[in-house]
């Protein structure tokens, strides 16, 4: 009873939705317990706020830093209104949400929160870093060089080649209007570039920015100062006192130190000089003289460039971004919405653990149950599984695996489109649903593949590899061999070569190298002889085919299996020969038993006729007498036909007769024709119509043979047309082909086919009281083949048509005379 | 009264021969091999032999051979072989004629009495005439534009008695139908080709003993017609 009671389809239904809905259960209590451990089972509501907080702010919180950075360094002229279009774009409905950012000393610097305060209740969610821009002034820097070539050696020549590396982390500094002019009351125009490093440290007090070694940080920099020290550069000591933002002077002094200084350009102005700076500096170097306005100048500039440097030095300190929620969500918004789904999914985490494990316990049960209760056969053991437990198995450990993957990504897009929490758990509980159903249906399949013992025939990889292994199953052992080879070649090649060559070659690499291209080569050849035995065997097959059954030769002998195979078909060429030259010889011999046969009842069949015919002339006794002779006279003449006609008909089937093919023309021929069978055909009332073309066709035919062809054909149409019909015999041609149509209406009902027509011994009527010996279709037929034609039958009710085709025989034309004249003139 | 000699180891065949020869007023004497017919032929006097091929101890074409060492009477062959290889070696040899196995009596009585007539005829040789032209054993006497069959005249129509004379006067030639049509009816033939093959079919009744197998007027299939020479 109980046994029924587990193959009844209701239990088995009940377990199989049973073990889907604990399943559900069971993922869904999974998933809340990780998100409480990502909390740390938080059971207070500050917990609580912080997580969703993060939660919330997660994404948006680099937005937001951007933002807020770009205010705080002052980029935009009207800030409030950035803030109001900030705070508008940023959070449009979120009206809960709130930011509040500060300096480093602890100052509002702003907030969409106009009761801010240190005390106001909030979430506090995230305290970002932002760099704030403390000070950005120019500070001159005085250096003197000795003269302009010391200045630009010293610079161009790379003795500060930090600068020159990352030209791009430094601002641009200049000259000031009056080192200019004061340069150019020297006749010459100099211009220095020094850029200091951008890259900023923060402090959050001004403890912290004094105490910083910028020599461990910025390692040039000790280079730079000695670099300044030597030039006795009083810029260091001469920086003027800040302070604008209370910062002392001392932290921008210190910070102010790395990287100065750095380009300097001179050259002359146009006018004045026509020699630059840089050739100037040449020619002191190969040596030449200078020339006398040269040298002047050469003397103003040695004594003219003492020259003040200001540059730019930005000074950052940390503000703080603080993104936080109020503590009474007062305004129902989305965020209201998403806190309330997400307080309530936390608030049980430890009632999820005790749901989870119970959900499992339950879900191990039910799919227990239901695997016990699949049964892959019915009462009567017949199969009766359905189709569905065909299907490659692989689908079914694919399926769970790509919804689980499929819902992860559509939730994190979910998320990122600021969909409502409430949406994002609907849809999880219905993709948790579906993964359960698709893993129930995994197990549901799984046991009854294994109850049919066909859990590894049902893979599609098994079967793949059964159908692959099969396909070789009866190959000879080289075909592995080959395989083998194939498949070391295209490792070696594909796998090997490319490895080396990407590490560089070294000695024995080269030789590997080497060895995989002789390995390379080998396969070529082997590929190329395969190829040739192929079309060898081709060949040889191609030869068979036209009826050829001599052995073939081969250039280069044929080795292993390919020698095998050509064995084999030379086996099949001898086999075939012997069977066709018995054939041959058989048929030559019955043709001559025939023909001798017919001879032997020629004699008597000689004197039947003629005595039957002698006592024709004899007095008969009785009416009955003469009946009955005639008779005997009737069946001698036909006796006379058959025995004729039989040797034809041997002969002509088995090509046991010499024909002379010889140009005939179909027009003469017909037209003979015509002329032979009008008295015969008129004594029947019969009409010949013919068709001709006008021009005159030519084919090769033996005279005598192509004559009995239509002879027997007419002959037909004689015997069994229909009296006061016409005889059509139409003639058409394509050029290539002449074709020859004969047809007349049956006088008695054509229930035969055409090809029984062809048969020996079959006439139209399919009884035999006419004269005739029956053979006249198939010996046209046979003597039609023998001159390269084709005759075809065709019955459509009571109409006859045979249809003879030959090709048509292009006279070759003379040569024509004296086509080419000698080139030498006859002699006179 | 001229006297035949029958040989054909088939005694039967010998007698049906015996019976329709003499009933034609024939005299006959019959031998059934080869030998036989030799020993008679060599002591008789026989104005044509009908023989056999195949036969016992010598066959018809040894035995003829024998014959025309020392004769030229006419010998008919009578052959159960219908291959045209056999008749072409036994006119070679010498002989005059063949008659295939099984034949009709009327066509032997036919074939016997045209070889005899050219025989007799041929010992009385008529004198040249210029305006008779013989062929084989037809003769066409421009003259009187009649013909003759072994000195039997041939009622012939003109254009019978045109086709035949333009076939005389070029024996051995093939003429296409287009080309008789066009010399005796001096036009053109337009669709009447056929006339050319209907007349020469009548012609072929009157001159042959047995139309199917012609022996003078011989149809060249898809080529045309000509009188074979003799």
């Amino acid at each position: 009873m109980a046994r029924k009671n587990v193959h009844s389809p209701v239990f088995r239904g009940l377990s199989v939705v049973l073990s889907i809905l604990f399943m559900w259960g069971f993922g869904l209590s999974l998933l809340l317990v990780f998100m409480n451990i990502s909390i740390g089972f938080a059971d207070n509501d500050e917990d609580f706020r912080q997580a969703f907080l993060e939660q919330t702010f997660r994404k948006e919180s680099a937005d937001l830093e951007s933002y807020i950075g770009a205010y705080l360094q002052k980029d935009h002229d009207d800030s409030d209104q950035y803030l109001i279009s900030m705070q508008k774009q940023y959070a449009p409905d979120n009206t809960n949400f709130r930011f509040a950012v500060m300096d480093p000393e602890g100052n509002l610097l702003m907030s969409n929160d106009p009761d801010y305060s240190d005390k106001t209740p909030m979430m506090v969610s995230n305290i970002s870093r932002l760099p704030v821009l403390l000070d950005s002034q120019q500070y001159p820097v005085q250096k003197s060089f000795e003269n302009p070539i010391s200045a630009y050696s010293e610079i161009i020549n790379g003795d500060i080649p930090h600068l020159l590396d990352h030209p791009e982390e430094f601002d641009v500094w200049y000259f000031t209007d009056d080192d200019v002019q004061n340069a150019h009351k020297n006749g010459l125009n100099v211009r220095v570039y020094s850029e200091p490093v951008s890259d900023y440290e923060f402090f959050k007090t001004e403890e912290e920015a004094e105490a910083f070694d910028y020599s461990t940080k910025y390692s040039d920099l000790a280079e730079w100062e000695i670099l300044a020290a030597n030039a006795s550069s009083p810029a260091l000591n001469q920086l003027p006192e800040t302070g604008q933002t209370g910062v002392p002077a001392e932290t921008v002094k210190r910070s102010d130190a790395d990287k100065v200084v750095v380009f300097v350009q001179g050259y002359k102005s146009v006018e004045q000089l026509h020699v630059t700076l840089e050739e100037y500096y040449d020619r002191k170097v190969v040596g030449e003289p200078i020339v006398a306005a040269d040298a002047e100048l050469e003397n103003k500039l040695m004594n003219s460039l003492d020259i003040t440097i200001r540059g730019r030095r930005n000074t950052y300190l940390e503000s703080r971004l603080l993104i936080y929620l109020p503590t009474q969500l007062e305004v129902q918004d989305s965020i209201r919405a998403n806190y309330t789904v997400y307080h309530s999914l936390f608030r049980h985490g430890e009632l999820s653990v005790i749901i989870m494990f119970v959900c499992l316990i339950l879900t191990v049960i039910s799919c227990i149950v239901m695997c016990t209760a699949v049964d892959p056969a019915d009462k009567n053991g017949r199969n009766r599984v359905s189709r569905v437990h065909s299907i490659f198995y692989e689908l079914f450990w694919l399926l769970p695996v790509a919804l689980l993957v499929l819902s992860a990504l559509t939730i994190d897009l979910l998320y990122y489109q600021d969909c409502s929490y409430r949406m994002i758990v609907i849809f999880c509980a219905g993709m948790v649903l579906t993964i359960a159903a698709s893993c129930v249906l995994w197990l549901y399949t799984t046991a009854i593949r294994a109850k049919m013992g066909t859990f590894w025939s049902s893979f599609g990889t098994y079967r793949f590899f059964r159908f692959v292994l099969s396909l070789f199953s009866n190959a000879p052992g080289s075909t592995f061999a080959t395989i083998a080879f194939a498949i070391i070649l295209f490792v070696l090649n594909g796998v090997v070569v490319p490895s080396m060559t990407h590490s560089g070659l070294g000695r024995t690499d080269k030789i590997i190298m080497f060895l995989i291209l002789v390995l390379d080569l080998l396969g070529l050849l082997f590929l190329t002889y395969c190829i040739y035995a192929y079309f060898e065997l081709h060949k040889l097959v191609k030869k068979m085919e036209t009826g050829d059954f001599e052995p073939a030769e081969h250039t280069v002998p044929l080795a292993g299996d390919f020698g095998r195979f050509d064995r084999s078909l030379n086996e099949i060429t001898d086999r075939v020969g012997e069977i066709v030259a018995r054939q041959t010889k058989a048929e030559h011999l019955r043709t001559e038993l025939i023909t001798n046969v017919s001879h032997d009842l020629k004699t008597p069949l000689t004197s039947i006729v003629n005595y039957v015919d002698l006592l024709s002339r004899e007095p008969m006794q009785t009416e009955t007498a003469s009946e009955y002779l005639e008779v005997l006279q009737r069946q001698a003449a036909r006796l006379k036909k058959l025995t004729i006609d039989l040797v034809d008909a041997s002969k002509a089937s088995t090509g046991n007769l010499t024909v002379e093919l010889v140009p005939t023309d179909i027009r003469v021929l017909l037209s003979q024709l015509a002329g032979e069978y009008e008295e015969q055909l008129s004594a029947r009332d019969l009409m010949l119509m013919q068709n001709l073309p006008a021009e005159s066709i030519t084919i090769l035919a033996d005279g005598r043979q192509i004559w009995r062809v239509f002879d027997n054909l007419l002959n037909n149409a004689c015997k069994y047309a229909l009296p006061g019909t016409r005889v059509y015999l139409d003639v058409k041609c394509d050029g290539e082909t002449v074709e020859i149509t004969m047809k007349n209406i049956s006088a008695t009902p054509l229930n035969i086919s055409a090809d029984a027509l062809m048969e020996r011994f079959v006439r139209g009527d399919a009884s035999r009281h006419t004269e005739g010996s029956g053979l006249g279709l198939s010996i046209a037929k046979d003597l039609t083949a023998l001159q390269n034609g084709v005759l075809d039958l065709k019955t459509d009710g009571d109409l006859f048509k045979a249809i003879l085709r030959f090709p048509v025989y292009h006279v070759p034309e003379e040569p024509a005379e004296e086509a080419a004249e000698p080139e030498t003139p006859p002699a006179e | 009264m001229e006297t035949i000699l029958i040989c054909d180891d088939e005694r039967d065949i010998v007698s049906a021969l015996n019976i329709y020869l003499r009933a034609e007023g024939w005299k006959t004497v019959c031998a059934y091999s080869g030998k036989e017919a030799l020993e008679i032929a060599a002591t008789q006097n026989i104005q044509l032999i009908l023989m056999d091929i195949m036969m016992p101890e010598m066959d018809g074409i040894t035995a003829m051979t024998e014959i025309r060492k020392t004769s030229n009477v006419p010998v008919i062959l009578l052959t159960a072989k219908s291959e045209d290889s056999d008749k072409i070696l036994g006119l070679n040899v010498g002989a005059d004629d063949y008659i295939t196995k099984p034949f009709s009596p009327a066509e032997v009585v036919a074939r016997v009495r045209s070889q005899l007539r050219r025989y007799l005829r041929l010992g009385a040789a008529e004198a040249d005439d210029p305006n008779v032209l013989t062929v084989g054993s037809i003769a066409l006497d421009m003259k009187a534009r009649s013909a003759t069959l072994d000195g039997v005249p041939v009622p012939l129509t003109p254009i019978e008695y045109e086709i035949l004379s333009l076939l005389m006067h070029n024996a051995g030639t093939v003429f296409p139908p287009r080309d008789i049509y066009q010399a005796v009816w001096k036009a053109n033939p337009i669709g009447s080709e056929n006339t050319v093959a209907v007349h020469i079919r009548h012609l072929r009744e009157k001159l042959e003993i047995n139309p199917q197998e012609p022996r003078h007027i011989k149809v060249v299939w898809g080529q045309g017609y000509k009188l074979e020479k003799p």
